[in-house]
């Protein structure tokens, strides 16, 4: 009983299911978890890949983060920006970027970009696109850079420049427009935060900052809020209360500083010498 | 929301938009009926006034009640001459008309002592798309009176055109504009004659009464109307709301010892409360942004002109002498 | 009516200057019928660590032992007390473990960490019901009320405040947003920690 309890198996757990399914039928839906309405956007240039998305996460129409991380780690050399439900994307990314740890560590080499495409497109096609996670990876290893997109479903594509998310069209309207082959790395992420601006200002799914992440053979560089187009500006009035405000009831305080205080029996103190 | 679903199914009260059912055991027996006729169509006609029709159905003898105006509901079979004899997929198609969309945005209105500020953002959006970034919510009606509405912007838009249409005629019966309360009034009216195709708006209406006083009345969509001192309506209503609750009623705030709250507040504040509530409301509702419209209404030698002055790009609409006063002033709101 | 509904409740958590706050209503419902006022639903993890959980309420009460246990656990592994960032990856994970049959909950997360030079840092997260951390510098809001705490929070909330100032600051949010809220309300609790005392009140209110 005591080791039962103790041991959790690896994997989903889903001993809610029965009691969850009851509620159902009982007319009590189930909520939906947070989805990222999202731009994310992957582009090839002459020495890498330059990877890009914005940082608004939302819950229906309210926004629950205001500067969130899409772009992740997955090697130094590998990242993966993600789109659809937040939870799946991250936990997906996360679990695969460990793994794609243990594959280097046991082949010795640096893992592909193939490599990590292949561990996703298995593990999302396994979940029958019940993991909603919607995917641009992008990186280069020794047979150069490579860029994907990964659907919840488990389908791939390789292309030289991807858009992703709610903010997908807009964004793509940009590359459609101004990507071409063999661009400089300067032009590339110019190019990339346009297309990010451009899902940010004109779908109402995306919002806030951009990121970027610029991949070279021998070089990451992560790009944290590259841009900041929509800061608050400031209140017209200061919002703080006078002490006192509120009224209260109770009040309870944990003091957390233990006191200590030495108290010397016998007169003189211990002699220690 | 979801009791209205459900008292439609058991044939109460309608709801638009509400997919209409046949129920599942049934299936079979359409089948059975339709199958000779290779494919079927019932098509009821678009009627020019609002009336109810019944689909009579001889195999359960029940009644359905079918929104015909401008939802036609057809009842298509999906088995034709062209397809291969699949009869275990062939199932009644239902295809519905939906009037109405949802436009977002929001709208806010304040009363002084004797002024009024009537708000709203000026996105017009569908889904996760921007229509327009200048679309007006908030729209003169007379020196006094001020409207502004949310909700359907296609309604919303008419409806102000039949108020204003009202409101001409009454001018030019009565040499004089409509009292702030009788506006009030007429709008009731005006939306509880719809009240089984309702306007989806959300209307509220701000302004200066006739003895002076700042006035705001709300409405819900089909006329129910009271007169407060402030009120949020819109997308972002329920984030906007209880900020006003607390600065403008201060709810829930002890006065400090010996003082007590100000009934009205001075224009200066209102106005900074109305821009805070919709930067607040931009920074975590995705359907407001873009840019901030914000009408005052003064009565008649109101001291608050003076205040006026010095806003940047204030504009006054005004359009007789010697009465009340109405400006418009702009802001530009996030626009992500 | 979603299941997130059918007890109601809210929390909401707030950074200050060298401190942290955390509140929620005191009401447990069976959807619009009331059943108690003084439903607890912030329960200290560590001394600076408290954790939220509006949601339904067996799993409130299923998940609070359960982190318990695992806290517990964590401690006697480690020999040390769990840090906020640590607790909230395991909460986060604990969600997730129940991606395909989830616990009905919104974790929210108020604490200290402790930084290197020996002072403390505030922290606060919340997750959504399946494990999805959102590391905020401001404030964080769940539950039944949370978009109302969200317009509140986003105009009253200032950087920098004292204990005290913030202690006013969350209690306004969270009365002014569960008194528009038909699940949330009937009574509140407010939690202001800093870094040698944990502050708690318990707020006078409208009781409807």
């Amino acid at each position: 009983m005591t080791v039962s309890s103790v041991f959790s198996p690896p994997g989903f757990n889903f001993s809610n299911e029965v009691r969850n399914n009851f509620m159902t039928e009982k007319g009590l839906p189930l909520p939906k978890a947070t989805s990222t309405g999202t731009t994310i956007v992957g582009c090839l240039f002459k020495d890498g890949i330059v990877l890009g998305a914005d940082t608004r996460a939302t819950e229906g129409p309210i926004i629950a983060d205001k500067n969130c991380e899409k772009i992740h780690y997955i090697t130094e050399s590998i990242r993966c920006c993600g789109a659809g439900t937040a939870a799946d994307t991250e936990f997906t990314t996360a679990l695969i970027s460990s793994n794609m740890e243990l594959h280097g560590l046991s082949t010795g080499r640096k893992p592909r970009v193939v490599t990590a495409m292949t561990m996703l497109k298995q593990m999302l096609f396994r979940y029958q696109g019940h993991v909603g996670a919607a995917l641009v990876l992008g990186g280069v290893d020794s047979t150069g850079p490579h860029l994907f997109t990964i659907h919840p479903h488990g389908s791939t594509d390789k292309l030289p420049y991807v858009t992703m998310g709610s903010g997908s069209l807009a964004a793509m309207a940009v590359f459609e427009s101004g990507w071409q082959p063999n661009m400089e790395r300067e032009d590339a992420l110019k190019l990339v935060k346009a297309a990010i601006s451009a899902g940010i200002f004109n779908d109402l799914g995306s919002g806030s900052n951009i990121d970027a992440c610029i991949i070279t053979e021998h070089h990451t560089e992560m790009l944290r809020n590259v841009e900041m187009p929509n800061e608050r500006v400031q209140k017209e009035r200061r919002y703080g209360f006078r002490r006192g405000t509120t009224a209260w009831k109770t009040e309870n305080v944990r003091n957390l500083i233990v006191k200590e205080e030495m108290t010397f029996v016998g007169g003189d103190a211990m002699d220690t010498t | 929301m979801s009791d209205r679903g459900k008292s439609s199914e058991k044939g109460g009260e309608l709801v638009f938009g509400e997919t209409i059912r046949v129920p599942t055991v049934r299936r079979a027996i359409h089948l059975s009926i339709t199958r000779p006729l290779s494919f079927l169509i019932l098509r009821f006609p678009l009627r020019p006034i609002y009336a109810q029709q019944y689909s009579f159905d001889p195999l359960s003898q029940s009644l359905f009640i079918i929104a015909s105006r401008l939802s036609s509901v057809n009842l298509a079979f999906a088995r034709s001459n062209s397809m291969p004899d699949m009869v275990s997929i062939a199932q009644p198609q239902q295809r519905q008309f939906n009037p109405y969309s949802e436009n977002g945005g929001t709208i806010l209105a304040i009363a002084g002592a004797d002024f009024s500020v009537i708000a709203g953002d000026t996105r017009q959006s569908e889904g996760y798309s921007i229509q327009t970034r200048y679309a007006p919510k908030v729209f003169r009606l007379t020196d006094k009176a001020v409207l502004a509405v949310n909700g359907f912007a296609a309604d919303g838009n008419m409806f102000v055109k039949k108020v204003r249409q009202r409101l001409e005629w009454y001018r030019h019966a009565h040499a004089k504009d409509m009292p702030l309360r009788a506006i009030a009034r007429l709008i009731q009216t005006m939306l509880y004659a719809r009240r089984f195709f309702p306007y989806y708006v959300y209307n509220i209406l701000g302004g200066i009464e006739d003895d002076g006083t700042g006035a705001v009345y709300s409405f819900d969509p089909v006329g129910s109307y009271e007169r407060e001192a402030c009120r949020a309506a819109g997308a972002a209503q329920s984030l906007v709301q209880p900020f006003l609750d607390n600065q403008i009623y201060f709810k829930n705030q002890t006065p400090a010892p010996g003082t007590s709250h100000p009934v009205h507040l001075p224009l200066s504040t209102v106005l900074s409360l109305v821009i805070d509530s919709f930067t607040s409301a931009t920074e975590r509702h995705i359907e407001v942004g873009d840019g901030l419209e914000m009408y005052v209404v003064l009565a008649k030698g109101s001291a608050s002109v003076q205040g006026l002055g010095n806003i940047r790009g204030i504009q006054e609409l005004t359009a007789t002498d010697d009465g009340e006063r109405v400006f418009v002033i702009r802001r530009e709101l996030k626009k992500d | 009516m979603s299941i997130m509904e059918y007890n109601g409740g809210s929390v909401v958590a707030m950074v200050g200057k060298d401190c942290v706050a955390i509140a929620s209503d005191l009401r447990l419902g069976n959807q619009a019928l009331g059943i108690s006022s003084n439903f607890q639903k912030i329960f200290p993890v560590t001394d600076r660590i408290y954790l939220g959980l509006p949601g339904l309420a067996t799993d409130v009460t299923t998940l609070r032992e359960r982190f318990r246990f695992r806290v517990n656990m964590y401690t006697i592994k480690e020999e040390r007390e769990i840090e906020p960032e640590t607790f909230a990856h395991l909460v986060s994970s604990t969600l997730y473990e129940h991606r395909f049959g989830p616990y009905f909950v919104e974790p929210v997360m108020a604490g200290l960490s402790k930084t290197p030079s020996g002072g403390v840092k505030p922290f606060i997260a919340a997750t959504d019901l399946i494990g999805c951390l959102n590391f905020a510098k401001d404030f964080v809001v769940a539950g039944t009320a949370s978009s109302k705490l969200f317009g509140v929070a986003e105009g009253l909330w200032e950087p920098d405040l004292e204990p005290e100032d913030l202690f006013e600051t969350i209690s306004q949010t969270l009365l002014n947003a569960v008194d528009r809220d038909a699940f949330s309300g009937w009574g509140c609790i407010v939690h202001v920690i800093t870094k040698d005392k944990v502050v708690t009140r318990t707020l006078k209110g409208r009781m409807d």
